[in-house]
């Protein structure tokens, strides 16, 4: 579980200090595949958790999940139809189903160990 | 739980990422101020619009009205051979005003923003600001101008010029870069001024693009607007003092 914090401070760290500038224009797409990864991340979480963990189904979820839907978010904003609605209600949905599972399963886990 | 050493260090690079993302969306976020909704630009769209075709009719009634101020002094001038004088005193008044066209030689100053590459993209070092047009003009009319207009823009004793969102509004009126600044007087003495040692245009040339070309025949179109006076009265009594 180390790791990946660490991964993710890091991240954040480079990000703000390296003058990385996404165009205006794509600021909405961006948004929407961070909104993926997100969910991706928690979704890896659960599943490592629930001891389902597959490294090459997490990655090309991450990937997949995040260009899928900042893909899709595009073709809305051209068709002017806002698809990126259902992309944020379907990802923001699971995110918190997987929370749930996350804190069921933390939960669970410390109880077992204060029974012992 | 002892998981595979790949699998770790693929979560990691993922987390690498979203982070990265993160934080670059967090950025863009913080200096754009987020996202307008649709329905808001559509809105704002239509009242431009509107106010645009308001703008026109205004424009159309005050070039009738002008017209028609041109007739009745005509009609003056042809009466008597007295009022010619008056006639005469009026037009002085109004180019000292601003309010004809002149032409004549002069320099034209052209400000721009200033492109420089920045870790490999292309930036500008910085918008222009009213105030460095307000140099620009405050050193023009310190070297004897006549006339002074600003992207066509005359620059008369009520004119404006101050920042309002990316634009600069002059004489309410909104331009953004590029600034063409036409000025009438003596061309040398003009030219001199700006580019004097440490002066403005060594100073502005710093972050901001000048160019400065004398030019022979200059035209610059008269004041566009109109003038109210709500509060100021001629005084009448010239001995009362206060």
């Amino acid at each position: 579980m180390l790791l990946p914090i660490i991964g993710i401070l890091v991240g954040i760290i480079l990000g703000l200090t390296l003058p990385i500038h996404i165009p205006t224009a794509y600021s909405s797409y961006m948004s929407i595949a961070v909104l993926a990864a997100l969910d991706s991340v928690f979704g890896g979480i659960r599943a490592s958790l629930e001891q389902k963990f597959e490294p090459d189904a997490f990655i090309s979820g991450f990937f997949g999940n995040a260009f899928l839907a900042a893909g899709l978010a595009y073709i809305g904003d051209r068709l002017d139809v806002p698809i990126y609605l259902a992309a944020i209600f379907a990802f923001g949905t699971r995110l918190f189903q997987n929370f749930a599972m996350i804190r069921r399963h933390l939960l669970n886990r410390w109880r077992e160990r204060i029974r012992q | 739980m002892k998981k595979s050493l790949s699998a770790q260090l693929s979560v990691t690079v993922v987390s690498l990422i979203l982070g990265l993302a993160l934080a670059a969306q967090f950025k863009n976020v913080q200096r754009v101020g987020g996202s307008v909704s649709l329905q808001r630009t559509q809105e704002l769209t239509r009242q431009v619009q509107k106010l645009e075709q308001e703008n026109e009719a205004l424009e159309a009634r005050i070039q009738e009205y002008e017209r028609r101020i041109k007739e009745f002094e005509n009609a003056v001038q042809s009466e008597d051979q007295s009022n010619r004088l008056i006639y005469e005193e009026l037009e002085r008044t109004r180019m000292l005003a601003g309010l004809v066209d002149v032409q004549g030689p002069g320099v034209v100053v052209t400000v721009n923003v200033k492109h420089v590459n920045e870790w490999g993209q292309d930036a500008i070092v910085q918008n222009v600001r009213y105030d460095d047009l307000l140099k620009l003009v405050n050193e023009l009319n310190a070297a004897g101008a006549e006339a002074i207009a600003i992207n066509d823009e005359r620059i008369i004793a009520t004119t404006e010029i101050r920042n309002a969102g990316d634009y600069i509004v002059i004489n309410t009126n909104r331009y953004s870069s590029p600034f063409e600044i036409k000025a009438i007087g003596n061309p040398d003495t003009l030219e001199a001024a700006l580019k004097l040692l440490g002066g403005v245009a060594d100073d502005l040339g710093v972050y901001l693009q000048i160019n400065i070309k004398r030019v022979d025949n200059i035209r610059i179109p008269k004041y566009r607007g109109t003038f109210q006076y709500k509060f100021a009265k001629p005084v009448q009594d010239t001995n009362a003092r206060s």
